[in-house]
């Protein structure tokens, strides 16, 4: 659903990192997963949403990061783009 | 301090103390405070790593090998290359017990004549040895027994009485003994 998400523009990354934020991935990544976000944006010279995206695949952030906190961040963006409605 | 002094620099740091040590090492906090100044920076740099996370935390945090490495590293950057200890150090496992180990001969290369001494003169001393010397020949090199000492005792008396004199004549015991013998003999006083 994230994966979708992201495709079809109603997940932003900007808006991904909103919620799976900094303390949410201290908390649940792995050491080697950030490791390999570290050493990326070391690489490549900044860290961005859309790098952290690259490093941090839907399908590794469905693994590790709790799924409220990534259901809250396809609701926010249903919101944002309207799909889902004026809320009852 | 060396970050301090810029002998070190936050590329040496990073060199050694490398993400994935950090990723390992750090607290969920620094870690959380590492990717918010990673994410809020427009450049990812070591010196950023080195600031967000802090000198003091680096140090309390990282593993003592690597924070050594860094210091290691950053002289070896100024100097070239680090003078011949590493070298030992590589071969004698990195500790100074082990420099006077590879400074110590081996077994087969010490001399076999020390520990061939030692056997014989360990032999001589034994109590048995003696014993065992006494029983097959009683005028050697053993002490001789008890009914043959008597004549040595009476040769070892005169010759304590001889001794004895001469200790006299040439002292001055004698003529303190004996008051004013000095003074009536003749010759020189």
């Amino acid at each position: 659903m994230l994966q979708v998400g992201l495709e079809e523009k109603v997940v932003t990354p900007a808006l991904l990192v909103g919620f799976v934020n900094p303390d949410v991935l201290a908390h649940h990544l792995p050491p080697e997963l950030l490791s390999k976000l570290l050493t990326a944006a070391l690489a490549a010279g900044a860290m961005t949403p859309e790098r952290l995206l690259e490093v941090l695949t839907p399908a590794v952030l469905a693994e590790n990061v709790p799924h409220d906190v990534l259901w809250r961040c396809v609701e926010a963006g249903a919101e944002r783009t309207g799909i889902a409605g004026e809320k009852s | 301090m060396g970050l301090e002094l810029e002998t070190v620099t936050p590329d040496d740091v990073i060199r050694h103390i490398t993400p994935e040590v950090l990723a390992h090492h750090l607290p969920v906090a620094l870690k959380a405070k590492l990717l918010h100044a990673s994410l809020n920076a427009e450049r990812m740099t070591p010196a950023l790593i080195v600031e967000s996370v802090g000198i003091e935390s680096l140090v309390e945090h990282s593993p003592m090998p690597a924070l050594w490495a860094v210091i290691r590293g950053s002289v070896e950057r100024q100097l070239g290359a680090l003078p011949d200890r590493p070298a030992i150090a590589a071969t004698a496992h990195g500790n100074g017990a082990d420099d006077a180990i590879a400074l110590k001969p081996t077994k087969s290369a010490r001399p076999q004549g020390t520990i061939l001494r030692q056997s014989s003169r360990v032999s001589a001393l034994s109590p048995r040895s003696r014993v065992l010397g006494r029983r097959e020949d009683g005028s050697g090199t053993s002490p001789p027994p008890l009914a043959t000492v008597e004549p040595s005792r009476d040769e070892h008396v005169e010759f304590e009485v001889v001794e004895e004199t001469d200790v006299l004549k040439g002292s001055s015991v004698r003529s303190g003994i004996i008051p004013d013998d000095g003074d009536t003999r003749p010759g020189p006083k």
